[in-house]
């Protein structure tokens, strides 16, 4: 159970590395994108919104999920660290306090990457929004 | 297209940027949490058959003021009181000679004879059932270990003395007016002093942050009633051990070493040791 643990933990915390690596690129994709688009190219708003909010859902499902994520990895160390606690028998104060610290950093890993995701999904949306109003000026609407 | 891979590129940059951030600055590390270990060592093989040279001048010395101060002319008591952080360095000066395992043998050396034989006319006095040794008495080594002014002074103070000199090598007839004999022992031995409540040393922070262990060895001396009368230190040890060391002791209260069933005034050695796990 220790070393199942230790797997969850690093899958865990890779997981979400991983999720954060997705939404910063895309955040950097969409932001580098929104400059160079030419508003004037588009006939319908609608191809416009579309091509304007593509991935944007990424970062928005990665900014909900990953303190659920997180959380995930705290009660699984949570589990790991009562079932060893349990079989042990006798565990001293101690070793208890370390795991659940270290089943907490998930927690924190998770929150980590949900702030910057969400903060960056709302920028992105906000530009989106100011795009769209260019454009229906442009075209005298 | 090329959007995404600068998008990645950068990202990964950034998240590289932070993860060395999080693993290279020594503050996000903290200190390590580590169980640690304070452990009075007992010996368990001792040997009553060889008992230590009990007296030594400078256990004499720092006994003098507390323990027997209405035999000590005047003059004599503010010598005896005021000497004590030479004493100390005479401690440490003989230390490196001892052996490291001759645990309570702060004397357990060969000393010249014409010494002896000045040591033992001086002082001179001595208990009837005090074991022998055939070699060396405290104030002998210190005189032999340490000349000049300071030697002659520790002799003088134990020649001038009255009071008991409980063991002395090369014999004397025991004089009136002797006090109880300062039994030298070791916590762990068989009427040694034992403890009532025992303390534990803190492990000082400093030595556990930098992961370092130590060993510290006080000499108590501890009184008929099982009074600790004076702390020692024979061995230090640096990042506070040696205070944490004094401080538990300090905290400690005792039983004090027996002879023949009555409780005497003793010094004991009480090796401490510092260790993490």
């Amino acid at each position: 159970m220790g070393y199942l643990g230790s797997i969850i933990d690093y899958g865990v915390i890779g997981c979400l590395l991983l999720m954060s690596l997705i939404a910063l690129s895309i955040a950097i994709e969409r932001y580098l994108a929104y400059g160079r688009i030419e508003v004037k190219k588009f006939q319908d708003r609608r191809t416009l919104e579309f091509e304007l909010t593509r991935r944007l859902h990424l970062i928005a499902t990665i900014g909900s999920n990953a303190p659920y994520i997180g959380l995930l990895g705290t009660v699984l160390g949570i589990m790991s660290t009562f079932y060893t606690m349990g079989s042990e028998g006798f565990l001293d104060t101690g070793k208890i306090m370390i795991g659940l610290a270290l089943a907490l950093k998930a927690t924190a890993a998770g929150l980590l990457v949900a702030i910057p995701s969400i903060v960056f999904y709302n920028l992105l949306l906000r530009k989106v929004k100011g795009i769209v109003l260019r454009w229906e000026t442009g075209h005298g609407r | 297209m090329n959007d995404r891979i600068a998008g990645i590129i950068l990202s990964g940059a950034i998240h590289a940027a932070c993860l060395s951030l999080l693993f290279f600055l020594p503050a996000a590390k903290g200190v390590p949490i580590k169980t640690f270990h304070i452990r009075f060592e007992q010996r368990e093989t001792f040997s009553t058959e060889a008992p230590k040279p009990v007296t030594s001048a400078k256990g004499e010395k720092t006994a003098a003021p507390k323990g027997r101060r209405e035999a000590i002319p005047k003059a004599e008591e503010k010598r005896a009181m005021t000497p004590v952080a030479r004493e100390n360095e005479v401690v440490e000066e003989i230390n490196p000679v001892i052996p490291a395992d001759s645990g309570t043998a702060v004397v357990s050396l060969p000393n010249p004879e014409p010494q002896r034989v000045a040591v033992s006319g001086i002082a001179g006095s001595k208990t009837a059932e005090a074991p022998m040794n055939p070699v060396g008495s405290g104030a002998a080594v210190v005189s032999a270990l340490i000349p000049g002014p300071q030697g002659t002074a520790g002799l003088e103070i134990a020649g001038s003395k009255t009071s008991g000199v409980p063991l002395n090598p090369g014999g004397a007839s025991p004089r009136k007016g002797e006090g109880p004999p300062i039994v030298e022992t070791k916590f762990g031995e068989l009427d040694a002093p034992t403890f009532i409540h025992r303390a534990m040393p803190v492990y000082p922070r400093a030595a556990r942050r930098l992961e370092k262990e130590g060993r510290v060895v006080l000499k108590l001396l501890i009184d008929h009633a099982g009074n600790l009368r004076s702390v020692e230190v024979i061995e230090p040890a640096p990042f506070g051990f040696t205070e944490a060391a004094i401080e538990a002791v300090r905290k400690s209260t005792f039983v004090p070493a027996r002879r023949n069933g009555e409780g005497v005034s003793s010094w004991a050695v009480l090796p401490i040791r510092f260790r993490l796990e």
